[in-house]
């Protein structure tokens, strides 16, 4: 069980400078609103990540007015020495791993696995397609090295087919120039919709289970993963096939609009909670619980199948509308991670029994409380 | 750089050599204060060759190497075997492959690599003569760099060469000679494995 012993900021948020020692378990954030307590669950995130829960724009990381941003840890392994992980955000990005420059993210990620639990989590349920895709390329990225290769591959051969549709001049010249970006687009491609299929898969007894526990009278969630290619995608050689099929058969519509319409990149995943669009008709309370029970799957998924020997889980201010039972079904399963970060306002009830560390975060500074 | 630190002359000068790849600023300054130590003799030969540099050094006609006169060293030699074409992405990378002394073809450099994207479509590639070349040769080898571009390259050749009668290969790719296996990155360990071979 691997673990962040220490923590280090330099100008991230509000923090202009700011250094925290955890022990494994649980660790809470205590604080007013708006004090900086998300701040510190973020940079954790974007350790694990490169890439923030609240902004895609990782300049607002930075603090008002100054060059550069710097976060830091030291992440202990079971019978490993300790990794010092650092991040330097000025205008270009640095990645060092025990001092040693790292050149790319793929080789930064999944060193510390970290899961966020956020408000914003509810756009999962009634947010856009691509947010949900997201989510499960993030899940998968964390899951397999080659899963984000395969995604940066696959957009790049999107961007170059579209480039070569909107250049077209309907005179048949670019013929084998698509056909060159078109193998590339379904070689990446059909990997994957097999990867997010097999995920879903993976993932749906876990949903099962934690919908039974956290929503109150009885009812069943379910994923349909909704691919622009058409149905019974099981198998990888099949999938190929009917990408191919289906590329050709999009050609003429793809030219005349200059874009390609068919492939993960105009995939959804549909949820329904017995039988009915969630998005569409479920109450706001239905909606963040069923947010709540696709992540903790995802937590459940990582704890289970996760290369490295940490679970990181970050869990920002989600609990304030569960009762008491859900409160207590959530917090018992988080609990399973190897290391649990909660930023609040009020501590929890169900903490109260358990050890953990207290930190009290004001105006972007952080004090450990004594027992 | 604080810009009062040099005369304006000298400065220019750094700022120049600056650009070149490899070259921060404070390496720059070295330079062009090594070379402002330089005698008279020497610093005019050194502007000669710049100055002449492209007009000596002009491209092969038939595969688009360095050469000084209208073919290049390696087209003009009639040791090599003319039925082996090795693709390659730009004219400095021959030197990588000759100094291997493993090839004994000829080379056709595409000077640059498809991206779309960027703007770089067949057009903007050394294209007019390679069909035909490969019309009167045995075996093609397609020595594109392993990244993304390098690939779709190399693929894009393989539709254009479609209906001639070529073997075509592609340089093997993996784990470097005299490497550590321990040190070698996951993307390379799959290729050496997904493309092993039976002894």
């Amino acid at each position: 069980m691997g673990y962040l012993s220490k923590l280090t900021l330099e100008n991230f948020r509000n923090y202009s400078k700011a250094d925290l020692s955890f022990s494994p378990g649980l660790t809470i954030f205590h604080g007013e609103n708006g004090q900086g307590k998300t701040s510190l669950l973020e940079s954790i995130y974007f350790l694990s990540l490169l890439r923030s829960f609240r902004t895609r724009n990782v300049q607002h990381l930075k603090s008002w007015k100054t060059e550069a941003f710097d976060v830091s840890c030291v992440l202990e392994h079971e019978d490993l020495l300790a990794d010092h992980l650092q991040v330097t955000y000025g205008d270009k990005r640095k990645l060092q791993v025990n001092g040693n420059a790292v050149s790319r993210s793929s080789e930064f990620i999944r060193q510390i696995n970290a899961i966020s639990f956020t408000p914003e989590d509810i756009e999962l349920i009634k947010g856009s397609a691509g947010g949900r895709r997201q989510f499960f390329d993030i899940v998968l990225s964390q899951l397999s090295p080659n899963y984000l290769i395969n995604l940066q591959n696959y957009n790049k051969a999107l961007k170059s087919r579209n480039v070569i549709l909107r250049n077209d001049q309907g005179d048949n010249s670019q013929e084998s120039l698509l056909k060159t970006y078109e193998q590339l687009l379904i070689q990446y491609g059909s990997k994957i919709c097999y990867e997010r299929l097999s995920l879903l898969k993976k993932l749906e007894p876990k949903i099962a289970q934690f919908t039974k526990e956290m929503f109150p009278e009885s009812k069943k969630l379910k994923l349909i993963y909704q691919s622009t290619l058409g149905k019974n995608l099981d198998d990888q050689e099949a999938l190929t096939e009917l990408y191919i099929k289906k590329c050709q058969d999009s050609r003429a519509k793809d030219l005349s609009r200059g874009m390609t319409h068919i492939g993960p990149h105009r995939d959804d995943i549909f949820i329904l909670l017995s039988g009915k669009s969630l998005g569409a008709f479920g109450s706001e309370g239905q909606c963040r619980l069923a947010s709540l029970v696709l992540k903790m799957a995802a937590a459940e998924q990582l704890i289970e199948d996760s290369q490295t020997d940490n679970v990181l889980l970050l869990i920002d201010d989600v609990l304030g509308e569960l009762d008491a039972d859900r409160k207590e079904a959530f917090l018992r399963t988080i609990m399973r991670g190897d290391q649990v970060f909660i930023a609040c306002t009020d501590i929890p009830e169900y903490c109260q029994s358990l050890d953990y560390n207290l930190y009290n975060v004001e105006e972007g500074s952080v004090s450990l409380q004594e027992e | 750089m604080n810009d009062n630190l040099y005369p304006d002359s000298l400065l220019k000068l750094i700022k120049t050599i600056s650009r070149l790849p490899g070259i921060g600023k404070r390496t720059a300054e070295r330079l062009a204060l090594s070379l402002h130590s330089w005698s008279d003799d020497e610093l005019k030969f050194f502007g000669e060759q710049l100055i002449s540099l492209k007009e000596n050094v002009k491209s092969c006609s038939t595969c688009g190497n360095f050469s000084d006169e209208e073919e290049c060293k390696i087209c003009l030699d009639l040791n090599r075997d003319t039925t082996i074409i090795c693709v390659v992405e730009n004219a400095g990378q021959i030197a990588v492959i000759e100094k291997s002394g493993s090839f004994n073809g000829v080379y056709h450099v595409l000077a640059g690599r498809l991206s779309p994207m960027n703007g770089v479509g067949p057009d903007k590639l050394n294209l007019a003569s390679f069909k035909s070349r490969c019309l009167e040769a045995t075996e093609v080898i397609l020595a594109t760099s392993p990244d993304f571009e390098g690939e779709a390259t190399a693929s894009f050749l393989t539709q254009e060469l479609n209906g001639v009668q070529i073997n075509i290969s592609r340089i093997a790719q993996g784990i470097p000679v005299g490497a550590d296996l321990s040190f070698a990155d996951s993307a390379s360990m799959a290729m050496a494995i997904n493309s092993r071979r039976t002894l």
